[in-house]
This record gives structure tokens, C-alpha cells and sequence, in this order.
């Protein structure tokens, strides 16, 4: 079973060249792949999540223009880049440069010719011609563990749900919990919203290390060992005590693309994807070795590249079929690997992604023995499933909630309690405007609860910038309910109130 | 403002190509892309640019009558444009002659003209044969244009012909560094150079005075074009009519940007330029192509941006962008790999088997040159001398049209018509596709073309003899002797005309290196001239040449006569050619000779008796210390050779001298491909082993069929592995079948009489060739076999003892086979039992 979860944060009118990569880099290539695959009937099952905060920027007008414009200017660099290497007599790099060109404009072709602009539009499309299951997530991909308010997590879910809904014409049935981030109780919650399956890691079932144990730069003193429970990611479960069904991660299969010591995408052919042109930020090297500096990367080479994603994508197919087998000789009768990504990783952190699925996607519709499964339809066909307990969990590093609450981030945390205290003191009866500002500080609330920014602070990933988008719409909460306090609104206050409503358009 | 798309199919098929690709593709493409366009043709906006080729048009006027009446209808409607180009496709830049473009334009002219009712001067532009153009075709073809009011507008590539090319100081093309060793900092390109998304304009050139206009092709929309299938692996792209205007649209809009940087405000011009066979050929879906066509007709007819044009309708309209010389001398993108930059000369002379057609060319060209001197050393003018005269004219590229009035009036009418039918067989050889596709590694082999030119290459060369001696009030006389260095490759080749075959002896290689036979029939001068002038002046579709003349060896290079001399690439393959030898031991392993480098060196070169005789020696440090050394005597007769090696060998050793006794002859069935050749063994007491090797799978069916096949069909004691003991031969007979059209076939014979002071210990017979640029083309093209490669007989003499002498007579019967109850061992080389009783 192969889940790409998507989801990027609400980047639109805060720097949308980070959504912008990831639609050229992985959405229009992933829809144009499986468009492609289903045009040689080759029907590749696969469970796409995507985050309401993602639908709604792909289903913005702004967006899409901004998508095209991104993209011609993206082939002008690459034009010039080309001319500057020629100029310079770097043919490889040229090479390179002019491979971008066409990367992009087939990009803007697809998007504007085949998609007709709109992405999920062809996501419905082909969701209705292939084996292909649209989930959802959190409203603003919270980290619902440590969310620690019912209101929030109704909020999170209900919001999210409703979003998916309005945009797609239909409800999800499976949910997609924030980074895996599960904690008993929030079942109840997500049943009495209809979602009947979510996905967790491996370890929620099985117990034991979590495959995250030794990645992120914390010891292995803070990592917690999970008591073994002798159960197996190889079976969905129904969570003990209540309805719905949870499918676990697998944890080899997750490591052997993930692992940047030992995955796939650190292969020296393979693209590198810190090292960019000073022009134009284009990336024209290969990961060569990952023990060298920057300045000693060699010139990347698609065809090579793409040769050894070929073989990568035979060697995931066979260690598939070798772990099935293994399965088997366990007892399980019908063994299911779950296999769950980021949608991201492929195309835009790994270059060849995209062509890597495709291989995966032909090699496996060879395969006689097993399949490509979507958890819907496994579901139905497993009545009768055995009840698991779950640990608290998440598919973060240390298996728990390391990757989100640490020294890093726990004044992000109290910040957000007093956000969430600002916006409760709302009291009386609200004028239009005074609920306006309610409303759109609910949403910058939700803004601030998503993930994305505790895992960048965390991480030291762009950490600026998440700092300051948190503290941004937290500014912005804090006017807006001290607006809502004082429920008066000058022309001054509705015209702010309206750019906000604007900028921060999340739902 | 608008954008124009100027739509270019160009329509191909060669002199002599095979009756069922031409019926297929008939069926495929020509007559459906007809059909469209007469549904196309006056729509409002519809405009298209056609190119049928001269050989193309030539088969198409004999068997497709009614297909050029409703060509001819089409092109009378608005819109419906043709572009003009060569009578022949011929790659002129070839040529010794610089008259020959002006003949090829003005021939395709009359074609145009005759066929399909248009004058020159309504050509939309000039197709430049495989867009291969230095400045000399440039000039030639500008010039010829202009001389007959035609205006010189060529398509090329945008690619290769305004590539960027930039130096910098301690670039390639630092010479300062190369020479001396440091960098020259102003080793930079100052020239002005134009980026290519503004090469959607006409561009204006001159060389050597002669203006010309080129609208740029850019490749991506050739290969976009009809692009309704992946290409593999690397390219799963499939494109669409909507998607073919987007990249229409796109680059019109780029263009429109680039050209407003420069100030102009001029409409651009996109012009997809592509092989007509493309739809309904290649797909061999000629609805699914049609349909895809029609949809982007009228998706472009309906934008109101884009607007089809013609070639030269456009530039009339919008002049050009800028005078922007073409990077001469360079071909297109597809052959800057497989010809390392030098283009189709550099691909004629790199190969020896292309070279040798090159030169039976220029022996040709020779012939006519003397006519030509003694014809003008005939002229009087006043005033002028003799010498001026003669250099005026051969340099002229009115010399083929002199030369005719000077023939007319003052000559008796045969010598015009011959000199128009030598001028027409000399031009005609020049197509493009034996050279092209010999060597392409997408192409594999042309040789059936060129065998054909090569036939009427000997006949002309006879005319051209019988004209010059009546010329000069004298009588052919043979046998004809020369001695010089024939192939241009720095050594000496003797060369031996008799009446019936012309050899050619590499001196230092102890080789026949060419053999051409001519069957035994005493033309008369008015039959021969007649039979050239009704098979070439309007090519046959299906001509039977291979009755009068056929090349005997003229045999593929071979990949296991190589030297390799860069460890990725270049190597020089020489052909396998007759009458050569090796020296092996009893594993078999070669010792020596055979290779580029043997030694031999002249000692006696004699005519007698209407006979030559050729005397070679070579001393070879072989084995042991002691030396082999051999004679080899070649005596031309009028219709044999016969080769004798005498061999002195003082030493002890276990080994044997192997002679390779070749002929390329092959069978040919262009009509059911079903080919047939056997082998008729005669021969004493002595039972040896005969070793039939070959490819383990041939070339589609016949050659499956020889693998099945290839065994003796009376095999007296058959042994292991299917391979036979036969008499050791006293003469080796090969039959082999010809089908030249549908419905007419013949069969011609050769014979090696042998004889030998030691007994063979066995004979191998093998393919001429099995593979040729192994490694380099696609393995289903170098593999060869008895269908395309010809044949190779080596018997293996024990050398021990004092040596030995070892004589060998060839002789052939052109168009006359065997009778197979004359041979009672036969060795089945291809085709069947059936086959064999013909």
C-alpha cells in the first residue's frame, strides 16, 4: 500500500516559491505520471493525502497564476544559466541547464494544456479513473497530540474535513494524522467525524524501537523503547475499544527511501539538492559523495540518474517481494507493507522521485504474486480484523513527540496557550465586523498550531522563517481579538481586518 | 501580431528502393496525406509547403499515374505550395563537378514542370538535400536558383547553423594556451551572436556574392510532430495537437520578445520541417496520424494569432531580420555525432566500401572530362585560347548545357543522347541514401543502392569509351592497364579493364580490392545507348541491370579486419576483399596477414596475349624464425582471373596458408525477400571437412532460413554437427537468384577452379562478412549474412615441407546460372529446395 502524504503550510502571500517548487517538482509530475500510466492501463493503486491548507492554495486563483509566471520565469533562468555556462565553456552544466528549460516548460504545458490549471481538478480525475483513495488531514496540520484542547482538535478536524470536502465533492473516509502523531482518544473524535482508518508508525503496533530512533540530533537516552506487543505491521487493526481501523507503517520499507545515510535519494548520481547556482538558484550537481564540500561536486547527469533510479526502483520491488514472503512464512496469509511518504520527497527533495514511482508503478504491475492496494478496499475485503492498543506515538524522531516539543520549542507552546486563552476571553454578543475578527483570529490561531513551524525551530530548518510566520499571526491574533474586545471598527480596523482576511484566506 | 507556421513534409523514397516499401508507404502515407490535403486544400488559412523528391517524383510518374494528375490538381488550389530542390537528392557536394547542382536544379525543374505543372518560379523555396550545406553547396545551389529566377529560400537548421559557440581565455579554442601554454585573456568571442528563441525570422546570407534567405528549423517541432507514441524508456512524452500549439504559441511568443529587444517588430515565422513518411509510415496508423493532423490544421487555422504561410509568401511579405551568416560547413544536429563533424563527405571518404563508389565515380567523370577536352580542343574561337576556353568551361556551371550545344548541330545525334545519359547515370549515383544510410547507425546498410549506381556506373563508362574513340577515330582497345593510386589512399592500385570485367588490385594489400563483371553480350553502340537511355533518362522503377553488370566485389568492411586506435570509438575497418591469404596454425590461430598492414611488393606487371599478369612477392617472418615466403601471380584474362600463391616455406611448423577466395554477390529478391544462393562442389577421391559458418540468426527471414538450410543436401558421409565432408574441390560453383520486379527473375554463377600441390585439410565457407561496425550500429544492422554480405571460401593447406603451390580461377556468367544436375555435392547457402531448380 503506497500513502504520499501532502501537504505543505499556508504559504500563499508568505513566499509561495516553496509551494511553487513542490507543484512543478512533484504535483504536476506525480498527476502527469500516473495520467501517463493510466493511458498504458497500467492501474497503480496509491492513497494520496492531501492537507487542507494544500487544497486550498492549489485551488486558488492567485496561486495558479503565480504558478505560471513562476514557471517562465524558472525557464529564463535556466536560459540564461545555459548561455552564462556555454560563455564560460562548462558544456556539462549547459547540458544541465538547458534539460531545466524543458523540464519546465513541460511542466507549464501539463499544468496549463493537460490540467487546464487546476490540480485538483486532476486529482479528482483520476480518482475516478485509477485505484487512487483522496484522504485528508488536520485543518492546518496541528501536532494533535500536544494540541491539548477539545475545541482545537474538533476545530483541526471538523474545519479540515469540511475544507476537503468543499473543494474535492467529497468526504475523505481515511485520515492522515499529522507526522503519525497519534495519542489514545483521539478516536473518538475522528469516528464521530466519519473517518474510519488513519495511519500511525510502525512501532504504535508493533512496539519496540521506532524506526526514527537514531535520526535528529538527540541521544539515544531520550529515545523511548516501546514494550513489544508481538503484532506486525503486516495487518490492519481495529483500535481496541473503538471503530476505527489503523494501518502501521513499515518501517524497513520507510527507512530504505527516507534514510539519508542509507536510503535511495543519497546516491552520488542522484541530484544534490543543497547546492545551487549562485545566478539562479537552479541546482546543477550531483550528490557525487556526501562526505565532500560543496565546491567539489561533480555535474549532474540525468540519464545516469535515471538509469540508477531504474534500479533502485527494481531493488524496492524485490525487497517488497522478499519481505511478503517472510511475511507469509510468519503466518500472515495476506501480508499488506504499508509504505507512507511525504509526496514532497519525491521530485522536489529527491530530483528523481517522481521517475523512481513510475519505475516502481511498471515493475510491479509485472508482479504476479502481489499488488498495489488501497486501504479502502482492503478493508472491505477484511471483515473481521484483530483490535490493537496503540502506544502514543508519532513518526517523529525518538518515536514520540521529541520532534515538536523540545527546548527549542517550548516557549512556541506557551505562546500558543496564551493565544488560545486571548481568543477565549471573547465575551457578549459580537457586531459583523466583531465576528469577522473572531472568526479570522481562530484562523491565525490555527495558523500558528501547524506543525510545519515546530518541526523547522526544531530542526534549525528555516528556522527564521517559522519563527516569524508564528509570531506573525500571532501579532495579528492579538490585535484581532483585542478588536473583538473592544467590538468597535473604524474604516481603519474593517480595511485591516479585510487585508487579513485576505492574506490568511486558509478556509 | 501574428505568428506564421510554415509547414514543411518533405515526400522521399530513393532510385531503386525495394517495390514493397515503396507500396507500402504508398499506401501508408502518400496516398492518405493526398487525401487529407485535398480536404485541407482552400480551406480558409491552409497553407502548406510540399517537397517531393526527384527520385520520388520519377517512380511516382511511371506507377502512380492517376496519384500525380490529382497531385497536379491540388497544387492548381490556393494555398497548396511546392518547394523545389534536386533532380535526384543527390548530395552534390560530392561531386568533382561544379556544374552538377545547376543540372540538379534545372532537372528537378523539369520535373516540377512536367509532372505536376509547375514552373520553377513558383517554387515556395529550394529543399537542401538532408539540410547538409557548406558554402560550396550553398553557393552552388543560390546560384542555380538565381539563374533560373528562382528564389533562393532554404530551410535550415536552427541547431547547428547559429549554434552558440563562445570562447573564453583557456577555452578549446585558446590557441594562446595550445601553443605556448598560458592563457590569453582575450581569447574571447567578439562576434555578434543571436540567441535562438529569435530564430523564427527569415535570415539573409551571401557567399561569394550569391544572396540566399534561410528560415530556421528548430528540431524540437520535427520531433514533436506526430509524436504519438513514447520513444522507450528516456521519453514516455506523447503529444498531443494541444499540446504541439502550445509549444507553437510559446515560442511565437518568445520570439516576438527576443526580435523587440532588437528593435524589429517583425512577425515571426515557425517552420516544422519533417519527413512526409512520418504519418502513416513510421505509426503505420496513417487514421490516427490523420486524425492528429487534421486536428492541429485546425487548431492553428482557428487561432487568431497563428497563420500557415509559405516559405517564400512570408518573406515577400516580411523581409528578413537581419543579413546573420550560417556556420558553414557544418551538417545537422542528428549527424554531428556519427560523423565527427565532417559531415556526408567525411562519411564517403572514412569508409572504404563509400569510397570506392566515389571512385568509380571519378574514373567516370575522368572519361567525360576527356570527352570534354577533345570536344573543346575542337572549337575554334577567335581570340580565345584553347586553354582559357577549356578552364572557362569545366569551371563553369554552365558545363553540361555548353557542352550539349556543342554536341548538337555539329555531332551525330548518339553522341548527344550519350553524353545526356552519362551526365544522367553520373548524377543519379550521387543520391543521398547509399551514403546516408550505409553508415547511420540508426540505417544500417544501403549496398542495394549502390550496386545498382555501380552497374550503370560500368555501362556509361563503356559508352563513355566507345564516345571517345569515336571522338578520336580510334577503336577501344583491351585489355586497358593503368597503374596509380585509384583510391586516394596515398598508394598505388592497378587497374584492368577488359571487355568484360574491370578489377582493381591493391599493390601493397596483394588484394582485388573491386571487381565489376559485365555479362557476355557484344553491344552494339545504338543498343547500349539505347538500353541506358530508356532505363536511366526517367529512372526505372524496377530496373534489371543486374543482367548486364554486376559488382563481384565490392564487399561491407568488416569488424574483424579493424584497428582500434581510441579505446571509445574511432578505429579505421577495412573491407574483406578477395584473393587475399592468411597464414594460420593448426588451432587455427591467424599468424599473419590480412590485415591493413601486409607488404606486398610489385615485381612484374606484364600484358600478353591479351592476358595481364600481376606478380607479387612478400617475405613474412612467420614462425620458427624462418620466413614464408610468397609469390602471388594474378593473370587478368578477358573474363577470369587466376590467382596463384607459391609459397616457399623452409621450416617444420604445423601450418597452413589460407587463401580468402570473395565475391559480395549476393542473391537479391526485393519483392518477397525470400533470397537464393547454393553451392555446387566438384572434386576427387579426397573426402575433407567442410566448416559452414555463420550468423546463428540471419537477417529476418532468409536469414533463419540459411540456418536451417546451410547443410550439405547430399551429404556422401555427413558428420557431427550437421557439418559435411565433401570431395575436396577441384571447382566451387555459386548459383545465386535475382529478382528484380515483381514477377521476373534470373540467375548468374561463378566459378573457382582450384587446384593444389598439397591437399587441403578443409574448406571454410562463411559469409563474406558477419558483422561490420559491431559495437557501432544496431546489432540487426551489422550482423550480415549470405544475403547481404556476399561469400567467403578459404581452403586450409598444410604449408610443411617446402611449401607449396596453390592456383585458383575465377570466372562468373552474369545473368546465366547453373545447372544444379552438373554438381552432384551442393551446399544450400539460402532460400529452398524450390529455389535451386531455377
Amino acid at each position: 500500500m503506497l500513502v504520499l502524504h501532502s501537504h505543505l503550510p499556508y504559504l500563499k502571500h508568505h513566499g509561495e516559491v516553496w509551494l511553487f517548487e513542490a507543484m512543478a517538482e512533484t504535483y504536476v509530475p506525480l498527476v502527469m505520471t500516473w495520467s501517463r500510466l493510466l493511458a498504458e492501463d497500467i492501474h497503480a493503486c496509491v492513497t494520496i493525502s492531501l492537507s487542507p491548507t494544500l487544497i486550498q492554495q492549489l485551488a486558488s486563483e492567485y496561486i495558479r497564476t503565480g504558478f505560471v509566471q513562476y514557471l517562465k520565469e524558472c525557464e529564463k533562468k535556466a536560459r540564461w544559466d545555459e548561455r552564462h555556462y556555454l560563455a564560460v565553456g562548462e558544456q556539462e552544466l549547459a547540458r544541465v541547464a538547458q534539460d531545466y528549460q524543458r523540464f519546465y516548460q513541460e511542466v507549464r504545458r501539463s499544468y496549463q494544456v493537460d490540467l487546464g490549471g487546476d490540480l485538483l481538478g486532476a486529482f479528482k480525475h483520476l480518482r475516478d479513473r485509477v485505484p487512487l483513495e483522496i484522504i485528508t488531514t488536520a485543518a492546518t496540520h496541528s501536532y494533535l497530540p500536544l494540541l491539548k484542547d477539545q475545541s482545537g482538535l474538533e476545530r483541526q478536524i471538523a474545519m479540515g474535513k469540511a475544507s476537503f470536502a468543499r473543494h474535492l465533492g467529497f468526504e475523505p473516509r481515511g485520515f492522515w494524522l499529522p507526522e503519525c502523531g497519534y495519542y489514545p482518544g483521539i478516536e473518538e473524535i475522528l469516528t464521530q467525524h466519519g473517518f474510519k482508518y488513519v495511519f500511525v508508525d510502525g512501532h504504535a503496533i508493533e512496539g519496540g524501537l521506532p524506526a526514527q530512533a537514531f535520526s535528529g540530533p538527540y541521544g539515544l537516552s531520550e529515545v523511548e523503547v516501546f514494550s513489544e506487543t508481538g503484532l506486525s505491521t503486516y495487518s490492519p487493526y481495529i483500535v481496541k475499544g473503538h471503530e476505527l481501523k489503523v494501518f502501521g507503517r513499515n518501517a524497513m520499507i520507510s527507512r530504505q527511501v527516507w534514510s539519508k545515510d542509507n536510503g535511495y535519494p543519497g546516491d552520488p548520481h542522484y541530484r544534490e539538492y543543497h547546492k545551487k547556482a549562485p545566478q539562479s538558484g537552479l541546482k546543477y550537481w550531483r550528490v557525487t559523495d556526501r562526505g565532500l564540500d560543496q565546491s567539489s561536486k561533480l555535474p549532474y547527469d540525468r540519464g545516469r540518474a535515471l538509469q540508477i533510479a531504474g534500479q533502485h526502483a527494481g531493488h524496492f520491488v524485490k525487497l517488497v517481494d522478499d519481505m511478503l514472503k517472510e511475511a507469509e512464512k510468519m503466518g500472515y496469509p495476506d501480508p499488506l507493507v504499508v509504505a507512507c511518504y511525504d509526496t514532497e520527497l519525491f521530485g522536489h527533495w529527491w530530483w528523481e522521485g517522481v521517475d523512481w514511482l513510475e519505475e516502481v508503478a511498471r515493475q510491479v504491475v509485472e508482479k504476479d504474486n502481489w499488488h498495489m492496494v488501497l486501504p479502502g478496499r482492503v478493508l472491505s475485503q477484511r471483515s473481521l480484523l484483530s483490535s490493537a492498543n496503540l502506544f502514543e506515538s508519532s513518526w517523529g524522531a525518538g518515536g514520540k513527540h521529541l520532534g515538536w516539543s523540545n527546548n527549542e520549542t517550548s516557549w512556541m507552546w506557551e505562546t500558543l496557550a496564551k493565544a488560545r486563552e486571548e481568543l477565549s476571553r471573547g465575551e457578549g454578543p459580537l457586531s459583523k465586523w466583531g465576528e469577522r475578527a473572531q472568526q479570522q483570529a481562530i484562523k491565525e490561531l490555527m495558523l500558528m498550531e501547524s506543525s510545519d513551524w515546530f518541526f523547522m525551530v526544531t530542526n534549525n530548518y528555516t528556522r527564521d522563517y517559522a519563527i516569524k510566520r508564528f509570531l506573525e499571526h500571532y501579532a495579528k491574533l492579538i490585535r484581532l481579538t483585542s478588536l473583538v474586545k473592544l467590538n468597535r471598527f473604524d474604516a481603519r480596523d474593517q480595511s485591516w481586518v479585510m487585508k487579513i482576511e485576505q492574506e490568511d484566506k486558509v478556509f | 501580431m501574428k505568428t506564421y507556421v510554415a509547414f514543411c513534409p518533405h515526400f522521399h523514397q530513393p532510385h531503386f528502393q525495394l517495390h514493397s516499401i515503396r507500396e507500402e508507404v504508398f499506401q501508408n502515407c502518400y496516398l492518405p496525406f493526398l487525401e487529407l490535403l485535398e480536404e485541407m486544400a482552400g480551406k480558409p488559412g491552409f497553407e502548406i509547403n510540399l517537397h517531393f523528391s526527384g527520385p520520388l517524383l520519377a517512380w511516382m510518374a511511371q506507377e502512380k499515374e492517376a496519384y500525380v494528375g490529382r497531385l497536379r490538381s491540388l497544387l492548381e488550389k490556393t494555398g497548396i505550395h511546392l518547394v523545389g530542390g534536386l533532380a535526384d537528392e543527390a548530395f552534390t557536394q560530392l561531386s568533382a563537378r561544379p556544374d552538377d547542382t545547376m543540372y540538379q536544379v534545372r532537372g528537378y525543374a523539369n520535373l516540377t514542370a512536367r509532372f505536376l505543372g509547375v514552373d520553377a518560379r513558383d517554387w515556395e523555396g529550394v529543399h537542401i538535400v538532408e539540410r547538409e550545406a557548406g558554402e560550396w553547396a550553398l553557393y552552388h545551389l543560390a546560384l542555380a536558383a538565381g539563374s533560373m529566377g528562382v528564389k533562393p529560400v532554404f530551410y535550415l537548421d536552427a541547431e547547428s547553423f547559429w549554434a552558440g559557440h563562445f570562447n573564453y581565455p583557456g577555452g578549446p579554442f585558446d590557441y594562446c594556451r595550445q601553443h605556448f601554454g598560458f592563457n590569453d585573456a582575450h581569447s574571447r568571442t567578439t562576434l555578434s551572436h543571436l540567441p535562438p528563441e529569435v530564430l523564427h525570422y527569415a535570415l539573409r546570407d551571401e557567399i561569394g556574392g550569391q544572396e540566399f534567405f534561410v528560415l530556421p528549423v528548430h528540431t524540437g517541432f520535427r520531433y514533436r510532430l506526430l509524436k504519438r507514441q513514447p520513444f522507450g524508456a528516456e521519453d514516455r512524452s506523447i503529444i498531443e495537437p494541444r499540446h504541439y500549439l502550445f509549444y507553437l504559441q510559446d515560442v511565437a511568443e518568445q520570439a516576438r520578445e527576443a526580435a523587440r529587444r532588437l528593435g524589429k517588430h517583425l512577425a515571426p515565422v515557425i517552420v516544422i520541417f519533417e519527413d512526409a513518411e512520418k504519418y502513416g509510415q513510421w505509426s503505420k496508423d496513417p487514421e490516427g496520424d490523420r486524425a492528429w493532423l487534421k486536428e492541429f490544421f485546425n487548431l492553428v487555422m482557428s487561432d487568431p494569432n497563428l497563420q500557415f504561410c509559405g516559405l517564400k509568401s512570408y518573406l515577400n511579405e516580411n523581409g528578413f531580420l537581419d543579413t546573420y551568416p550560417v556556420a558553414s560547413s557544418r551538417s545537422y544536429p542528428e549527424w554531428e555525432n556519427w560523423t565527427a563533424g565532417r559531415g556526408i563527405r567525411g562519411v564517403t571518404y572514412g569508409d572504404e566500401k563509400l569510397r570506392k563508389l566515389m571512385c568509380r565515380q571519378r574514373d567516370l567523370e575522368l572519361l567525360v572530362q576527356s570527352i570534354d577536352h577533345t570536344l573543346l580542343q575542337k572549337l575554334d574561337y577567335p581570340g580565345i585560347s584553347p586553354g582559357l576556353l577549356r578552364d572557362m568551361v569545366l569551371d563553369s556551371p554552365h558545363r553540361f548545357k555548353f557542352m550539349q550545344e556543342v554536341l548538337s548541330g555539329q555531332y551525330p545525334d548518339r553522341l548527344v543522347r550519350s553524353y545526356r545519359v552519362i551526365q544522367r547515370i553520373r548524377n543519379a549515383a550521387y543520391q543521398e541514401d547509399p551514403r546516408w544510410a550505409s553508415r547511420h547507425p540508426s540505417y544500417g546498410s544501403g549496398s542495394y543502392f549502390d550496386l545498382q549506381a555501380l552497374a550503370y556506373i560500368e555501362l556509361a563508362e563503356r559508352l563513355a569509351q566507345r564516345f571517345l574513340s569515336q571522338l578520336n577515330n580510334s577503336e577501344v582497345a583491351y585489355p586497358e592497364v593503368s597503374r596509380h593510386d585509384w583510391d586516394r589512399d596515398g598508394e598505388d592500385e592497378i587497374l584492368v579493364k577488359t571487355a568484360r570485367q574491370t578489377v582493381i588490385i591493391h599493390v601493397r594489400r596483394g588484394q582485388v580490392v573491386f571487381h565489376q563483371a559485365i555479362a557476355d553480350i557484344n553491344w552494339e553502340y545504338e543498343d547500349l545507348l539505347g538500353y541506358l537511355e530508356q532505363s536511366m533518362l526517367l529512372p526505372e522503377s524496377y530496373p534489371d541491370v543486374f543482367k548486364y553488370s554486376q559488382a563481384l566485389i565490392f564487399t561491407e568492411t568488416d569488424s574483424e579486419l579493424k584497428e582500434e586506435f581510441y579505446p571509445e570509438g574511432a578505429r579505421m575497418e577495412y573491407c574483406r576483399n578477395s584473393f587475399a591469404e592468411v597464414i594460420q596454425d593448426k588451432e587455427g590461430r591467424i599468424l599473419t596477414g590480412n590485415r591493413g598492414s601486409a607488404h606486398w611488393v610489385l615485381e612484374k606487371l606484364d600484358t600478353a596475349d591479351h592476358k595481364v599478369a600481376i606478380s607479387l612477392r612478400q617475405s613474412i617472418e612467420a614462425v620458427g624464425n624462418k620466413p614464408v615466403n610468397i609469390r602471388k601471380v594474378f593473370i587478368i584474362e578477358e573474363a577470369a582471373v587466376e590467382v596463384e600463391w607459391i609459397v616457399e616455406y623452409p621450416g617444420h611448423e604445423d601450418i597452413y596458408l589460407v587463401p580468402e577466395l570473395v565475391t559480395s554477390a549476393v542473391p537479391s529478391d526485393p519483392v518477397d525477400f525470400k533470397p537464393c544462393s547454393w553451392l555446387g562442389i566438384s572434386g576427387g577421391e579426397n573426402i575433407i571437412p567442410y566448416e559452414i559458418a555463420g550468423p546463428a540468426a540471419g537477417r529476418g527471414e532468409a536469414g533463419a532460413g540459411w540456418e536451417q538450410a546451410a547443410s550439405a543436401m547430399d551429404e556422401p558421409e555427413s558428420e557431427v554437427g550437421g557439418q559435411p565432408r565433401l570431395p575436396e574441390p577441384q571447382t566451387i560453383a555459386y548459383n545465386y537468384i535475382t529478382r528484380n520486379e515483381p514477377g521476373a527473375q534470373g540467375a548468374s554463377s561463378m566459378f573457382w577452379e582450384i587446384s593444389s600441390s598439397s591437399e587441403m585439410v578443409k574448406v571454410m565457407i562463411s559469409p563474406a562478412v558477419q558483422n561490420y561496425y559491431q559495437g557501432y550500429v544496431f546489432p540487426s544492422h551489422s550482423r550480415l549474412g549470405f544475403d547481404s554480405s556476399g561469400l567467403m571460401i578459404r581452403p586450409q593447406i598444410p604449408l610443411a615441407e617446402g611449401g607449396l603451390s596453390f592456383k585458383v580461377r575465377w570466372s562468373w556468367r552474369v545473368n546465366e546460372g547453373v545447372n544444379p544436375e552438373d554438381y552432384p555435392n551442393k551446399v544450400s547457402l539460402l532460400g529452398d529446395d524450390e529455389g535451386q531448380e531455377l
